[in-house]
């Protein structure tokens, strides 16, 4: 088990480069040339030379990679944005993933819970009218897609009720957005996904909980109902969704776009799709890497918490 | 082992109808051509934004309960039954071409990549194990470590001009016209991109599947009873893993859907004129349209492709939820007899 730890961390680096030299080659050949782009339709062919010496944009493919690499691996300096011009792509990032992972965390965490209660309730109700209606509804607020829901909520709360800002980011107390009113629209939103899967996994889960023979015997010492639903059943239940949350941890650095665009949130979403039009490659390789190793150790932390889930599966 | 399923899942209502739902919306898409009135391109600039004929009721209704009620300036006609937009086109038959840019793409992309190099590379990392099972495992470790939508973006950007030159020049040396013309291109980038990004999620679930199965009793006895590799294969094996890929299938199809919508509406999948739902979300969003098409100001631009892709949605989700409680073996309503609801 260890052996297979190490060598699945030992495997990380490796996945990085790969995915690294991936994305760099497609930037390297892929058409649009970033200087190009930043000066305009009308650009000085001048100019635009020179800005690509400035930056080394001319030396070879490999000068470059090689460069870049070690840029990263030494200094943590993952360069210079193209298109704002002399920012450095750490301090131009920085801001953006805490945006993203303030509202990501309202989300899941609004999300998982609402779900957990939920799907508990309805696997407890099973067979009344309550077990299929609360997936159901719930599925449903799941798949509305995010175009009609922002105009939907917009309408009511914002321009009706005149409760909740529509759009906008700011900070709130403690100069957290977290803690504003501006989080609650699009962080409702985001919670909506969860809220539809983790239901019906929880759901499924404590259904195969409640049958078991722990259950029982806990009953028959003559615990009260509202304990064993709680201790045993519940605790029990949660194992799967755990597992999920291990997924949702890596998530937490991406973003949306069309959230992030629809709600004037300065996240990674809007700023990755930015630099693909852009290309601005240092930003967009910085971001690729970012999220790739989230979602390697990610991967490596579920594969890991399966082992003890079920003892059969045998891994390496 | 299946027709078993098959009798749960017919008793589940829901399940039924959201599989009929999917079903029709694939039918009318495969038939757009035959069944759209008009062509999806066709523009009218003397009849921009005509009333829409089948939400008559609807607003009646409305200009009752709506003081400032002022209906649309072209009142509405059979000919164009949905109304028409802003160049003059008919809505009805560009929700129609929609549909069957829906169709294509996710139908396209799920072959190619779920089956046939998911389940394909799946299989082979679970039976051969060893070396080629870690090969393969972190190949798709690395596809997966990619930000999904985002790299199927840059793959469209990138690959487009290539694939576009490819195709001009095919045209120019075998003389088959048309090719360019019909958006080809668009589709095989899109589904290409979504099917490089696919595979992984389907070769994992069988090879889990795979190995799962593979420590199963059974498996030792029948080799203990001498049985031959490919009669385990095939008896044994493959028909615990084809519940799991029917699931996946499934829901890989809807997923393919939304995720078509969202690179059109971004503009790096399918381009105007070649019609997509995502475009026509796109070309008719916003707030002030979307208070305008509810209180039936305007024809349903908006609305009717947003209403189309939230019902399809919903209906692979339910479709999903009954395949689950279908095809599970231990469902609750055959172990411990409690009642099967509709769900």
């Amino acid at each position: 088990m260890v052996a297979y730890i190490v060598r699945r961390l030992l495997w990380t680096p490796v996945v990085l480069i790969i995915v690294s030299f991936a994305t760099f080659t497609l930037g390297y050949y892929g058409p649009g040339d970033p200087m190009q782009v930043l000066m305009g339709q009308k650009n000085n062919p001048e100019v635009v030379e020179r800005l690509r010496k400035e930056r080394g944009l001319d030396k070879p493919f490999f000068e470059q990679y090689v460069n870049y690499v070690t840029g990263v691996v030494t200094r943590f300096d993952f360069g210079e944005s193209y298109k704002f011009t002399g920012q450095s792509v750490g301090d131009l990032i920085r801001p953006k993933i805490w945006n993203s992972v303030q509202l990501n965390l309202v989300g899941e965490v609004l999300g998982v819970t609402i779900g957990v209660v939920l799907g508990l309730l309805a696997a407890l109700k099973q067979g009344s009218r309550w077990d299929p209606s609360i997936i159901i509804s719930s599925l449903f607020l799941s798949s509305l897609p995010l175009f009609i829901l922002q105009p939907f909520l917009a309408v009511i709360f914002s321009r009706m009720l005149r409760l909740l800002p529509s759009s906008g980011w700011e900070p709130g107390l403690f100069g957290l957005q977290i803690l504003s009113p501006y989080i609650i629209m699009p962080g409702f939103i985001l919670a909506l996904g969860p809220i539809g899967s983790v239901a019906r996994l929880m759901r499924a889960s404590t259904l195969e909980v409640v049958n078991q023979d722990y259950v029982r015997t806990a009953r028959a010492k003559g615990l009260p109902e509202n304990a064993v639903r709680l201790w045993y059943i519940g605790r029990n239940s949660i194992l799967p969704i755990i597992t999920i949350l291990g997924l949702s941890l890596a998530s937490l650095v991406e973003g949306g776009f069309i959230m992030e665009t629809l709600f004037g949130i300065p996240g990674m979403g809007r700023l990755a799709l930015d630099s693909f039009f852009a290309r601005d490659y240092p930003v967009i390789m910085a971001i690729t890497l970012i999220i790739a190793t989230a979602y390697v150790l990610a991967n490596l932390a579920i594969d890991i918490v399966y082992t003890f889930v079920d003892p059969r599966i045998r891994l390496g | 082992m299946r027709a078993l399923a098959w009798e749960r899942f017919r008793r589940k209502k829901l399940a039924m109808g959201s599989l009929f739902i999917i079903v029709m919306f694939y039918l009318c898409g495969s038939l757009a051509a035959v069944l759209a009135p008009h062509s999806y391109r066709a523009q009218n600039l003397d009849n921009t934004e005509q009333a829409s004929w089948l939400s008559q009721p609807y607003c009646a209704v409305v200009s009752m309960l709506d003081p400032t009620y002022k209906p649309p300036k072209v009142a509405p006609s059979t000919d164009h039954l949905l109304g028409t937009d802003r160049a003059g086109r008919d809505l009805l038959s560009r929700i129609l071409f929609g549909m069957r840019t829906s169709v294509i793409v996710s139908v396209a992309s799920i072959l190619t990549g779920s089956i046939l190099l998911g389940v394909t590379l799946g299989a082979l990392s679970g039976f051969m194990g060893g070396r080629v099972d870690s090969l393969i495992m972190r190949i798709g470790e690395v596809f997966l470590a990619f930000p999904g939508l985002l790299l199927v973006i840059l793959i469209s950007a990138t690959v487009r001009d290539r694939v576009q030159a490819w195709a001009e020049n095919f045209e120019l040396t075998t003389g088959f016209k048309g090719l360019v013309e019909s958006g080809f291109i668009d589709y095989v980038v899109v589904f290409g991109a979504m099917s490089v990004f696919g595979w992984v999620g389907v070769a994992r679930v069988i090879r889990g599947q795979i190995l799962q199965v593979r420590e199963m009793d059974y498996i030792t006895a029948a080799i203990a009873l001498g049985g031959t590799t490919r009669r385990i294969i095939v008896t044994h094996v493959l028909p615990n893993t084809t519940n799991i890929i029917i699931y996946m299938l499934s829901v890989g199809l809807g997923a393919a859907i939304g995720s078509e919508l969202v690179l059109s509406w971004l503009g790096v999948g399918i381009k105007t004129p070649t019609p997509s739902l995502g475009v026509m979300i796109f070309e008719s969003q916003g707030q002030t349209a979307f208070l305008d098409q509810i209180s039936c100001r305007k024809p349903p631009l908006f609305l009717a492709p947003v209403t189309l892709i939230t019902v399809m949605t919903f209906a692979f989700a339910l479709l999903g939820d009954g395949l689950i409680d279908a095809l599970n073996p231990r469902s609750r309503d055959s172990v411990s007899g409690t009642k099967d609801t509709a769900l």
